[in-house]
């Protein structure tokens, strides 16, 4: 960008124009003592907990602790600057951050300060950080399938617009990897993704920045970064500025929005940091008394808004926002009553229903919990665990036998998602998750070398082959035509008798011949609502005819 | 200044119960004029700070000696106050108390400290139309410090209590530097207001 003189002039001519002495009110105390990150403050009787308030050094501070005599303050940023006696002013805001479209694409702090070297981010919007979630009025029930290309994922565990997702597992069994490709297949679908590092090496954010960059997910991206140096305070914060950075787009535009909280347990334990400091009483794992409200306040933000719907005649402009009738349905509460009165128009060829622009939007959140050692039942995991709407446990025994993603199909759930889910991708898929869960059981049986009976044998057979089948390689997320066929060929067992290491081959193959030759079949099962006879058969005559040639192909 | 803060909440307790003493007492302003010196010489006398503050010595020798320095030179109850604050490892306190006791005082007569800072000095009328607006802000009487500091530029700076309230070149001209780098910040467009 380069900046002609004369425009700055101009602005600066405007503002001395304009300028008029004002009378400076404030109230300004002393810091007492600072440190680590947060500073006790003497005086400001009047600041409210949650205040933002303004060192003399420049620093921006968040009121935390209201106490007799003074309070505890937060410092975020450089808490180097500020000395004991410096002054401190409140400024009756709350802390906000910059949001919108000149966002996307960027990589900021928590505070929205550009960290990637591309020049201020210019915006005319801010948002508070903290605001109260949607009440249940606001909200309708989660019914459009947020698409993660991961197969074992979409299939199994299938996750809806304004679900709350936890990925949960050790260390280095791909969380991270899950929630990128989630990114990068939202490529051309509207949703606006953020990422928050919270805690982690710059060097790893560095990467999955340039990962982004290199798959062109940046386009519609934002990436929030505290990074393990940053200070407790700016870690603290992270979430819940990617989080109203989301929200931008959910109220103002109308959008499904992902927001990845990369991870918690680091955001929680920066919250105990600040918390011991201004010496609030530990609790269990020496965490404060609040760390529960800590993460439900921000996941709680996660939602699905209510769609407002009106009736408007066929040719009114898109952005109308009244209904012929003077009335604005809501939600689902309201659906039955727009039908209703959609049918009982004289002249329904004339008008039509129509979500009001700005309504309706979604954040969906995929928080990542970091366990030790599997440990599930520590403080923090069964908090997260709880307010989700479900979890992928990534386990490492699964990782380090070569099954990636490594998600445990046994305790891995979605307790909303399936209402979402693709209906044929439901159909194919049903029983899938059940059945790799007892196949697991099996497998620990058989191992024990016992003689089995055919019909186990199949089982095992058939869990075997989809275990295969439900590997995927990072960041190559699959479209969910694709997902379904793939799946279908494996549900009804066409691959039971292929060896595993051609499990793969076969898959890229098939998925290649629906492609060239099925392009018509393709199509069909993307738009079917439901898996009819008819189709059901032409696929697996599809799949038996493929299956003889590659079968050939392979010999010769 | 900054360390006379801590611990004021502490001392105050003191304050207090000293405070309705000396009410009782009828001796509001000798109290605060023996509390006035003993903060002096606290920190004139390098070696009295010590003295108070200092876990080298015990709380009986600290009695004994206080008994020695004092009896007969301060009131009965004061130096009794000092007395009870040593037994309860709160002898360093002793300008906090002063401090406390003071505002005591001030609160119990509806005054208040107003420092008023100005860039050069104020004349008899003028320092009178400072005391009238103070006391108009503050619904209190005011106890004005006047300060000179050529730093503000020009303009008075007035502060009560937490308060302060900047009529100084000085923040006029910082406000109009923030507000040019927040339009920065927000895009050069012109005319677009927030």
């Amino acid at each position: 960008m380069k900046f002609k003189a004369d425009e700055i002039a101009s602005v600066i001519k405007e503002e001395i124009s304009r300028y008029q002495a004002e009378l400076d009110v404030a109230e300004v105390g002393q810091v007492l003592e600072v440190g680590d990150g947060v500073a006790r403050v003497f005086g400001l009787a009047n600041a409210m907990a949650g205040e933002m308030l303004q060192f003399e050094s420049g620093a921006v501070g968040l009121v935390f602790n209201l106490e007799e005599t003074a309070i505890g303050a937060v410092v975020l940023g450089g808490y180097l600057d500020i000395k004991a006696g410096d002054e401190v002013r409140t400024t009756g805001r709350l802390l906000s951050v910059p949001v919108g479209d000149a966002l996307v694409g960027r990589v900021v702090d928590p505070l929205g300060r550009p960290l990637d070297g591309r020049g201020p981010i210019q915006s005319p919007h801010r948002r508070p950080l903290e605001v109260i979630a949607p009440g249940i009025a606001e909200r309708q029930p989660v019914n459009e399938p947020l698409q993660t290309g991961v197969k074992a994922i979409d299939s199994m565990i299938p996750i809806g617009r304004g679900q709350r997702e936890l990925i949960i597992g050790d260390r280095k069994t791909g969380k991270t990897a899950i929630a990128v490709d989630t990114i990068l297949n939202q490529r051309g679908t509207g949703v606006i993704c953020v990422y928050v590092a919270i805690g982690q090496k710059e060097s790893t954010v560095a990467t999955i920045v340039e990962t982004l960059r290199k798959h062109d997910a940046l386009d519609y991206s934002i990436v929030v970064s505290a990074g393990a140096s940053d200070p407790a305070p700016l870690q603290y914060i992270a979430p819940y500025a990617g989080c109203a950075m989301a929200e931008y787009f959910v109220y103002e535009h109308g959008r499904a929005t992902l927001c990845v909280y990369d991870d918690l347990s680091k955001q929680a334990q920066a919250y105990r940091q600040l918390s011991l400091l201004l010496r609030r009483p530990p609790g269990r794992e020496a965490y404060p008394g609040d760390v529960f409200y800590l993460h439900s306040r921000l996941l709680e933000r996660a939602c699905k808004l209510a769609e407002l719907r009106i009736i408007t005649t066929r040719n009114a402009p898109p952005d109308t926002k009244a209904g012929v009738n003077c009335k604005v349905y809501k939600g689902e509460q309201d659906a039955a009553a727009l039908q209703a009165d959609y049918a009982a128009l004289s002249n329904k060829d004339q008008h039509e229903i129509r979500r009001v622009p700005a309504s309706g939007g979604s954040l969906t959140a995929l928080p990542v919990i970091e366990t030790l050692e599997g440990e599930v039942s520590a403080y923090i995991p069964t908090n997260v665990i709880s307010i989700t709407d479900g979890q992928i446990y990534l386990e490492p025994d699964l990782f380090f036998a070569g099954v990636r993603p490594a998600v445990n199909a046994g305790i891995s759930v979605s307790r909303v998602g399936g209402k979402a889910q693709v209906p044929l991708m439901k159909r194919v898929a049903g029983s899938l998750r059940l059945d790799l869960a007892a196949f697991r059981e099996l497998e620990a049986f058989a191992q024990l070398g016992t003689e089995l009976d055919a019909a186990t044998q199949r089982a095992l057979d058939r869990g075997r082959a989809m275990v295969e089948l439900l590997k995927q390689p990072q960041y190559e997320p699959m479209p969910v035509v694709d997902q379904v066929l793939s799946i279908h060929a494996g549900t009804r067992g066409f691959l039971d008798d292929l060896p595993l290491d051609r499990i793969r081959a076969f898959e890229q193959q098939l998925l290649k011949h629906y492609r060239d030759e099925f392009p018509e079949v393709r199509d069909e099962v993307a738009a079917a609502q439901a898996l009819s006879d008819d189709l059901e058969n032409r696929l697996r005559e599809i799949v038996r005819n493929f299956k003889s040639a590659f079968a050939a192909q392979q010999d010769g | 200044m900054i360390e006379i803060l801590k611990g004021i909440d502490v001392a105050d307790v003191y304050a207090a119960a000293l405070f309705a003493l000396a009410q009782e007492a009828e001796r509001i302003d000798d109290f605060g004029d023996e509390l006035g010196e003993l903060a002096e010489l606290h920190a004139r006398e390098p070696g009295f700070a010590a003295f108070m503050t200092s876990s080298a010595v015990d709380t009986d020798a600290r009695r004994k000696s206080l008994e020695r320095m004092f009896r007969r030179r301060l009131s009965d109850l004061v130096l009794n106050t000092l007395h009870v604050m040593n037994e309860h490892g709160r002898a360093g306190l002793v300008p906090q108390l002063s401090r406390a006791y003071a505002l005591r005082v001030e609160d119990a007569r509806g005054q208040i400290e107003v420092t008023a800072t100005s860039a050069v000095g104020l004349d008899a009328a003028q320092r009178a139309e400072v005391a009238r607006v103070a006391e108009r802000l503050a619904r209190k009487q005011p106890l004005v410090e006047y300060v000179v500091d050529p730093g503000l530029i020009g303009g008075l700076v007035l502060e009560i209590g937490d308060h302060r309230f900047d009529y100084s070149v000085r923040r006029q001209l910082r406000t109009a530097h923030e507000r040019l780098r927040e339009r920065g910040e927000r895009g050069l467009p012109i005319g677009a207001e927030p």
